[in-house]
């Protein structure tokens, strides 16, 4: 009972984390976010998200860019937040290259698209 | 000092790569001679306000001088508080490698000013002196053949996107 209370109460707070972090991410017109992606990684009670941005730097083919942060005053959650950026281009590489981050990414949820014809395709790409 | 302050410094470095890269292709009225040292300055230009708006976003004010690879051996230590975004340091330490910033140094220092009061420093813009004497200038130098400024814009290309998704990401953390 105790666990699964305590498991609740990582997912309150990590639920209000992505939606505190997309109500942001999705307001701001440079690097305009096209789609997020929530899915699951390898540390169970971590936030994993995709963000493909409009106009992420870097080359068409660069890796997908990931950068790991730990809990601050501004953004309350239990674990670590694991965001991977990337542009629409980089995106269909990675898809091209077979990245094995790709196989949790198809498994997560969507939980923002700007509704873009690009965007609905990549949904697609992504098998999501 | 807000990580959005960085914003315009990336802004401008972004632009001044551009500017290299359509440099490199000889427009008219240019002679293709002209092109080297003007796109060589160009990517120094991008490297120099990259590493600034990275250092904004570390919440430090750069010096404004030619030389911010000065902050680079700070910034690849760990517990060194001019990083404030520890957890940059894996992404740091592969993009400036020891052959990078032995580049990046050379870039800066072709900039006018860069090695002080010399009169014999190669430099992107004035004429310098080869024994005693103001026999060369930058254009057409041989400092700036087209392959070396190609190399140039590779690098400057990828010190200033690293930097730069370093900053985005640093941007996203901060949803306040």
């Amino acid at each position: 009972m105790g666990a699964i209370a305590e498991i609740d109460a990582t997912e309150v707070l990590n639920d209000r984390a992505v939606r505190k972090l997309l109500e942001s991410h999705r307001q701001q017109t440079e690097q305009p976010l096209m789609l997020a992606v929530r899915f699951s990684g390898d540390v169970a009670g971590d936030i994993y998200l995709l963000e493909v941005l409009v106009d992420f730097p870097g080359a068409d083919d660069d890796e997908l860019f990931i950068t790991d942060f730990a809990p601050s005053a501004s953004l309350v959650m239990l674990g670590k937040l694991h965001l991977v950026l990337a542009s629409p281009s980089q995106i269909r590489a990675a898809i091209k290259h077979r990245d094995p981050l790709l196989d949790d990414i198809s498994k997560g949820s969507v939980v923002y698209s700007d509704g873009s014809k690009i965007a609905k395709t990549l949904r697609k790409e992504l098998g999501l | 000092m807000s990580v959005y302050e960085a914003t315009p410094w990336l802004r401008q470095a972004e632009s001044d790569l551009r500017v290299a890269e359509a440099l490199r292709q000889v427009p008219r009225p240019m002679r293709p001679e002209d092109a080297g040292c003007h796109a060589a300055a160009m990517c120094a230009q991008t490297v120099e306000k990259a590493i600034k708006g990275y250092m904004i976003v570390n919440g430090s004010s750069p010096k404004m001088d030619h030389r911010p690879d000065k902050y680079i051996h700070a910034l690849l230590n760990k517990g060194d508080p001019l990083l404030r975004h520890k957890e940059h340091h894996p992404h740091l330490s592969k993009l400036f490698d020891i052959s990078t910033r032995r580049a990046v140094g050379d870039l800066l220092a072709l900039t006018p000013g860069a090695s002080g009061q010399r009169t014999d420093a190669v430099n992107t813009e004035y004429p310098w002196q080869a024994k005693g004497e103001w026999r060369e200038n930058p254009v057409g130098s041989l400092a700036f053949l087209d392959s070396q400024v190609e190399y140039w814009i590779r690098l400057a290309r990828r010190v200033k996107d690293g930097l730069h998704k370093l900053a985005i990401a640093a941007q996203r953390y901060d949803p306040d």
